[in-house]
């Protein structure tokens, strides 16, 4: 009975597969993501961006339906912007994470939106995610989406107090690159946005290891 | 969450013939849901020098349907005292499928031979429950729907190719399905037959992510 | 001595495992379940578990016809094989040989029309070898269509016709997974059938030549794949008559359509322009 009336309703959301990543290093914070998007077993684009805009030190990754996490990531960015001018001062990275988890909490887990956010401001780095429904966790490393087990297994090995800048980056790379081979939801390259005191730096498409067996000059 | 005795573990067969070679390849990705349980699972059976069966689909299906072949042409070559041809072989495997029409093995086969009588070479698609189709050139599994279009723009409505060419369109192909079907990848074995040899067994790298 | 048991039909036969009144004749593995809700519930899910088109099996979209006429019995049919809207191949064919002169054609379930037909030429050689004659078509047909209704509730899918010639003439029967079984003149069966009886009924007469049965029978064919997206590929074209079967080149939908020196646009056309008067 259950399998039945499961087949007859269409899912509510498409799970799109993913692996994304934050991990805090000292004064700073990294983020990194795959770039793969699917539709059921078919992959609809080979290099797509999950790294959202927030505000200049805060910057947001998305794993579950796109147009929510995109949707979602634009209006609190929005939000951020019109606060920013109404206080005059680099906006709270936690401030935008409140925002995200009113909005999502609001929606009752129908915006199928899994976050990980990042950022730098007066008081230091900071890095949470933020649930579908709502709730948030604030850890020193983080990651969602359907590559996360083999994702958080590196991170628990290679995390620790006191990375440096590089060390955390690549820790962060490592993590994706474990999802990309071990989750058929994640794959081709890894996109990685750096926050620290110094501002943000973006490295796209910094390793291909999906492309391993092909040869470096191909998406 | 009720039983189901059926998982999909993903996977694409392809196979060309030729007046003088047949190439059967599979890729070698094992995978349930998100997960891949292992990276080098053979898709192919060889039955003998002249038949080998290209399967996607279920993996435990497979095994339990080479089990059964296995043992039915044992049979059949005690009994005629002569080697299994493909023309047999690919009868034998409609019936085993259909065999189980009411609760079938759950198994897109392809099959790849070589007629030792005029030494010719012949391809057989099937369906899960048994219908038979012999064509020039066949593809099964999870990347079916990417792998035929090329396949048809390359093979169909041309004189036939060298082993080679096929080969090449042969390889296209698959890099079209693992490049766009998650469940496509690591290992592509290709396998080379032609009356009177040896099968010759390559093997490529395909996408591991 | 070659074990052709497996010839005779499906094996490990347990009647007990049947249901309802079914008592005897071969009988299926079969899951701890109807069969029918069983497949409806396993294997029509796809992969991410939506509802889908059964994966399992080639379903014709089909359009196949045959009449009878004064020299004999045509039969024509399309080629294509579908699974859901994926085209699974557009060359298969659809008429089998039950006996040198009897056909079967396939529509619906690919593997069930395929095996059944298969298992009905094996029981019209040895009923021939037995009865030391050829097999009617009444004979044949009866056979199938009591074949089927043994397995009737079980979620096959046959629509055939059995044409052929016998010491009585031509015959027709259609014949169906319900155990229907029906003699007639003129049939079409599949999808795109309404499209093709269209022709039929318009261009049909008893006293047509050959030529003209042929001609007749591949232009309706060529309409219903021209409207059924079910149907298409190419048309093969057999007429049976006190000689035996003789097949006509198969012709490319695509070439009736655009035309091509081998294959006239105006294929069947002087067979439309003089309606049965």
């Amino acid at each position: 009975m259950a399998t039945e009336a499961m087949a007859g309703v269409p899912s509510k959301f498409r799970k799109t597969g993913t692996t994304i990543v934050g991990v805090l290093f000292e004064g700073g914070v990294a983020l990194c993501s795959d770039t793969r998007a699917t539709a059921g077993n078919i992959v609809v684009d080979k290099n797509c961006l999950k790294q959202h805009y927030i505000a200049d030190n805060v910057w947001c990754l998305g794993a579950g339906t796109a147009a929510d996490t995109e949707a979602v990531t634009m209006q609190i960015s929005h939000e951020l912007r019109l606060l920013q001018f109404e206080t005059g001062r680099v906006v709270p990275v936690t401030a935008a994470i409140t925002a995200m988890k009113r909005h999502l909490w609001k929606y009752q887990g129908h915006v199928s939106a899994a976050l990980i956010c990042g950022g730098v401001d007066s008081t230091g780095a900071h890095l949470s995610s933020v649930w579908p429904h709502g709730s948030t966790d604030s850890l020193p490393f983080l990651t969602m989406g359907s590559g996360c087990l083999a994702a958080l297994s590196v991170l628990e090995r290679g995390w620790r107090r006191g990375l440096t800048k590089e060390e955390g980056v690549s820790l962060g790379i490592e993590a994706v690159k474990a999802g990309i081979f071990n989750d058929m939801g994640s794959g081709s390259n890894v996109d990685v946005v750096i926050i620290d005191g110094e501002g943000t730096e973006r490295r796209r498409n910094t390793v291909k290891p999906g492309t391993e067996s092909r040869g470096a000059d191909v998406l | 969450m009720s039983f189901s005795p059926y998982t999909d573990n993903g996977g694409t067969c392809v196979a060309i013939a030729g007046p003088d070679y047949v190439l059967i390849a599979g890729d070698t990705r094992m995978s349930d849901g998100y997960n891949i349980l292992h990276r080098d699972i053979p898709k192919l059976s060889q039955f003998n020098e002249n038949i080998v069966m290209g399967t996607a689909g279920m993996h435990a299906d497979m095994i339990g349907l080479r089990k059964e072949l296995g043992i039915r042409q044992q049979e059949y070559e005690y009994q005629a005292r002569t080697k299994m041809g493909v023309a047999a072989f690919a009868q034998l495997l409609a019936t085993t499928l259909y065999n189980r029409r009411f609760f079938p093995f759950y198994t897109f086969n392809i099959l790849a031979g070589v007629d030792t009588k005029d030494n010719t070479c012949a391809i057989y698609t099937y369906d899960a429950v048994g219908c038979v189709l012999k064509a020039p050139y066949a593809a099964s599994g999870a990347g079916e729907s990417l792998v035929l279009p090329v396949l048809d723009a390359e093979l169909k409505a041309r004189d036939p190719v060298t082993a080679e060419e096929a080969k090449r369109v042969l390889t296209a192909a698959f890099r079209a399905a693992d490049e766009r079907e998650i469940s496509t990848g690591d290992t592509l074995m290709i396998w080379t037959m032609r009356p009177g040899q040896e099968i010759v067994k390559e093997t490529m790298p395909l996408r591991r992510d | 001595m070659i074990d052709l048991s497996i010839l005779s039909g499906p094996r490990n036969v347990k009647p007990s495992q049947l249901p309802g009144s079914i008592s005897r004749g071969a009988v299926f593995p079969l899951p701890g379940c109807k069969p029918v809700e069983f497949l409806e519930k396993q294997a029509y899910t796809s992969f991410d578990g939506k509802k889908a088109a059964a994966p399992l099996q080639h379903l014709h979209g089909t359009t196949t016809l045959g009449f009878v006429y004064q020299g004999g019995v045509l039969i024509a049919v399309d080629s294509r094989s579908t699974r859901g809207a994926f085209v699974g191949s557009q060359e298969v064919k659809k008429i089998i040989n039950i006996s040198p002169s009897i056909v079967g054609t396939m529509a619906g379930g690919a593997a069930d029309c395929q095996f059944w037909e298969s298992n009905l030429a094996v029981q019209c050689r040895l009923m021939q070898l037995r009865e030391r004659e050829e097999v009617s078509v009444a004979a044949a047909s009866k056979l199938l269509a009591n074949t089927l209704y043994k397995y009737r509730s079980m979620g096959l899918s046959v629509g055939t016709m059995i044409a052929g010639w016998d010491k009585l003439g031509p015959a027709l029967f259609y014949v169906d997974n319900e155990g229907r079984r029906l003699k007639g003149n003129v049939f079409s069966v599949g999808s795109g059938s309404t499209y093709a009886y269209g022709i039929l009924d318009r261009g049909y007469r008893y006293d047509l030549t050959k030529e003209e049965a042929i001609e007749l029978g591949r232009r309706a064919i060529y309409h219903a794949t021209h409207r059924d997206a079910g149907s298409g590929g190419i048309v093969n074209c057999v007429t049976i008559d006190e000689a035996g079967a003789e097949w006509h080149d198969p012709v490319d939908c695509y070439d009736l359509h655009y035309g091509s020196p081998e294959a006239p646009v105006d294929a069947g056309q002087s067979v439309l322009a003089n309606p049965a008067e």
